[in-house]
């Protein structure tokens, strides 16, 4: 089946068997930061953005994402977003192992997203079920606090929230 | 070899359908281990991914995605509906799974079903010629050669409101089930009831809510344990062995007794 998409900023057609997951056609021409994980849609390794909106490729076949926009992490880093949720986890000692990238780092894009600031239980909501394989809870969850303050107030009063955090 | 169809609207949604006999509508396709040999998805038709809020009720159309639903906000939702669909997998799953495929999805019901039975919503099937309008009630499937067009739900913000998740946390297996329980008061006596089972089977009788209705309140203890006799009768009428486990069965009337609890 010949499925078009814009896959990162790039309108292409995908060939796979319909009910093939987008996650392996996407790992086949090459996009590594897709990883397989849990292949249950809980742990967020395989996650993308489609539509702007972070999904689990590993649960969706390709044949219903038709003329979608797909956003994988490779791409996403040259947004201020990406620039915004890394400063934030730096800021709160957060290193990804890189197995957990993009699950951790769209879960926070999408709570960046909202116009008001998240509460820590709507955060911790959004994250509890990602992969804990290189950070605990709470610092992912103040990591995504801090990459929220960059955003409303800059990088300098994240800092120093950074140190009341601690 | 597998195939999906794709339509951009209604219209092509229907003459899809009516070129090919055997083709099953899917939604996301979140919980599908194996996709059907033909299918069309409602993902993505704007059509059927609308959600309007009027005074008394909510229109959602069956593409709509659960984190859609729950955009609307909290105060804006009946809470049982909102916890409901929170206790759903994880957001990343939410974005994608819709309101159509928790509905329609044959065999084990899924986590909405009890919520939105327990709402009195109602469905609305459309086919190329007639539309009908079926309480999730009696919804079996969506007969052949129609679709799931529209969801209403009848916005209601009783006084007890209490959603239970049975089960695993994250998966649907055969020991997942949920339950509701709605009871409005006034003037000291009970006015509304109404409890909702589903999982193996579906279980919700207004005859047994009927019963309950009109006791007064606080409720007492022998009160609690005849309401308890009635609802224990109720569900065996309609549960079997071979349907539900003991354990499903006793947490059901753990749930429906807290619940009475609540109003003593």
């Amino acid at each position: 089946m010949n499925v078009p998409v814009t896959l990162n900023g790039n309108k292409t057609i995908l060939e796979a068997p319909a009910d093939e997951t987008l996650m392996s056609v996407l790992r086949r021409i090459g996009c590594s930061s897709v990883k397989c994980g849990c292949g249950q849609g809980m742990c967020g390794s395989c996650t993308v953005l489609l539509n702007d909106n972070p999904v689990a490729t590993c649960k969706i076949p390709l044949g219903i994402i038709q003329n979608a926009d797909i956003v994988t992490l490779e791409y996403f880093e040259r947004t201020k977003e990406y620039t915004m949720i890394m400063k934030g986890f730096e800021l709160a000692g957060i290193k990804l192992c890189g197995l957990c990238d993009s699950g951790k780092i769209f879960s926070a894009y999408q709570l960046l997203k909202l116009s008001k600031i998240p509460s820590r239980e709507e955060i911790s909501e959004q994250v509890r079920s990602l992969a804990p394989c290189c950070t605990d809870m709470n610092t992912l969850i103040n990591g995504i606090i801090l990459a929220i303050e960059i955003r409303d107030k800059g990088v300098e009063r994240a800092s120093r929230k950074a140190e009341r955090l601690k | 070899m597998k195939s999906i169809l794709f339509a951009k609207n209604i219209q092509e949604l229907f003459f899809q359908l009516k070129s090919n006999q055997e083709l099953t509508v899917v939604g996301g396709c979140t919980q599908l281990d194996e996709l059907p040999g033909k299918s069309i998805s409602t993902y993505g038709i704007p059509d059927l991914s609308h959600i309007t809020r009027h005074e008394r009720f909510l229109e959602i159309g069956p593409g709509a995605t659960l984190a859609q639903i729950l955009s609307i906000g909290q105060s804006h939702l009946p809470a049982i509906l909102y916890e409901a669909i929170l206790s759903v997998a994880n957001p990343i799953i939410r974005n994608m799974a819709t309101i159509g495929g928790n509905i329609c999805t044959e065999g084990h019901k899924r986590t909405l079903f009890a919520p939105l039975l327990a709402l009195d919503t109602k469905l609305e099937l459309r086919s190329q010629t007639e539309t009908r309008i079926e309480p999730l009630q009696t919804f079996k499937k969506v007969p052949d050669g129609f679709i799931l067009s529209n969801i209403r739900i009848p916005l209601s913000y009783p006084e007890v409101s209490i959603f239970r998740r049975i089960g695993p946390e994250h998966t649907i297996t055969q020991h997942s089930a949920s339950f509701v329980f709605l009871g409005d008061t006034e003037r000291n006596s009970l006015v509304d009831v109404k409890l909702a089972f589903a999982g193996p089977f579906v279980f919700r009788s207004k005859n047994l809510e009927n019963m309950i209705i009109g006791h007064r309140l606080p409720l007492t203890k022998k009160d609690i344990d005849e309401i308890q006799l009635m609802v224990e009768a109720e569900f065996q009428k309609a549960s079997t062995d071979q349907m539900i486990s003991d354990v499903v069965r006793q947490q059901f009337l753990n749930l429906t007794r807290y619940s009475f609890e609540q109003l003593t």
